[in-house]
């Protein structure tokens, strides 16, 4: 099966890059409202609509990853939401692991597309359940604390913005989370997936850090994560220019819109909604890493 | 370790280290700005000087091309500096909060920062190897 649309001419430029613009929009208003970024849609999207390699498409999809979070992630940290020690103690193996994903992808599984290909397929299938489980953890006020979270002052406590009250937290197992986020970052520099998704359960769940401040500071983290496998693609020439132009700026417009509408949208129903177009878009990366379409 | 920044109480998500936060607000928006305005610009003006299709032969961010950017402008150049300028954002966020904790006597986290700062480099040293 050809290419969908064929980006060296099926269409004028300015199309050509309104499509991509349009596309990168789309992903990340849905990733935004859903909360998991965008980059889970547009590698499937770049793939299966123009038949890009897997590696152009994940190294536009991390850089996109890379434009939201400087441009929300400031946001969060302007509102003080975020945790800066949480987040930079985290990145040292988030950033560990998305070198080595980028690193292994551009290297060791340079002519192999196909098992990235493959290898998306449970990357959406764990994306699915955890966005379908309506996990939230209450913090546990009366966690006992961690010797490693003490030395690094780790714990600490946000202003909830509906209340204005300040809420502390105690931050536990940071090693677990450190080695669970680090997972995420490999991830990210395989698949081009920001990691969100996986980032935030580590933290609520597993370091008693509440949903609000997680999301946040997964927002904030995954700029460094990304930025060390976009260097090593951008370095070693993986990147098509006129294709990540657009889709860095539609991804930026898309998830800072999807950010306004996030209190107003259904997001229940477009969770069902888009976990189905997650699983056709999986299903055709499998038959494609399997060698049944071209 | 250090006294809490700037008479913040420990560890306050909210209140503490304010001179970071600011800093750090400041480098990701000019970094973004920065680079959103090169890419928009550039894909502009390669929309309307060009006819059909787009270039699609990948472009390596080496320091041949870099220069070329500069010294000959095309759309492709900029774009090629607006994804660098991207690219290295985080990283300069992440020199920023190294010089931080630096200043501030926080050892545990000048060791956290530079070590982050560090994969970051050498992210770019491997690249240009591959």
């Amino acid at each position: 099966v050809s290419p969908v649309i064929d980006l060296a001419g099926s269409l004028p430029t300015w199309g050509l890059l309104a499509l991509l613009v349009a596309i990168a929009m789309g992903a990340g208003l849905v990733g935004s409202l859903i909360g998991i970024g965008g980059g889970i849609f547009i590698v499937p999207a770049l793939v299966l609509v123009f038949g890009l390699d897997i590696h152009y498409a994940v190294a536009a999809s991390l850089l996109a990853v890379v434009a939201n979070s400087c441009a929300s992630g400031s946001l969060y940290v302007e509102q003080g939401i975020t945790d800066l020690r949480v987040g930079m103690f985290l990145e040292t193996s988030t950033v560990v692991g998305g070198f080595i994903g980028a690193t292994l992808a551009v290297s060791l599984l340079a002519s192999r597309s196909n098992v990235l290909n493959l290898a998306f397929v449970p990357v959406v299938g764990v994306a699915a359940v955890l966005m379908l489980w309506h996990y939230e953890v209450p913090p546990d006020p009366r966690a006992p604390p961690d010797r490693l979270a003490e030395r690094l002052r780790l714990s600490g406590s946000y202003v909830e913005p509906t209340t204005g009250a300040s809420v502390p937290f105690t931050v536990r197992r940071p090693l677990a989370g450190l080695g669970l986020t680090g997972l995420a970052g490999l991830g990210s520099g395989l698949l081009g997936v920001g990691g969100g998704i996986f980032n935030v359960p580590a933290m609520n769940a597993v370091m008693n850090v509440p949903m609000r401040v997680a999301t946040s500071t997964s927002t904030f983290k995954i700029g460094v994560t990304a930025s060390a496998a976009a260097l090593v693609y951008l370095v070693s020439g993986d990147v098509i220019l006129f294709v990540a132009a657009p889709i860095a700026i539609g991804s930026v417009v898309g998830s800072l819109v999807g950010g306004h509408l996030q209190a107003r949208a259904p997001v229940r129903s477009l969770t069902y909604l888009f976990v189905a177009v997650l699983a056709i878009a999986a299903a055709l990366m499998a038959a494609r890493g399997l060698g049944y379409v071209g | 370790m250090s006294a809490p920044a700037e008479g913040a109480a420990p560890g306050s998500t909210a209140d503490a280290m304010p001179v970071l936060r600011r800093r750090v607000v400041r480098a990701l928006r000019t970094g973004v700005s920065l680079s959103a305005y090169a890419l928009l610009v550039a894909i502009v003006g390669y929309a309307i000087f060009h006819t059909m299709g787009i270039d699609t032969a990948p472009v390596p961010a080496t320091g041949g091309n870099v220069a070329a950017a500069f010294t000959s402008p095309s759309a492709g150049g900029l774009v090629l500096l607006g994804l660098l300028v991207l690219a290295i954002t985080p990283l300069t966020r992440v020199v920023i909060s190294l010089g931080y904790f630096a200043s501030v006597g926080d050892r545990a986290f000048t060791g956290v920062t530079l070590f982050v700062f560090l994969v970051l480099l050498l992210s770019v040293a491997v690249g240009t190897l591959l």
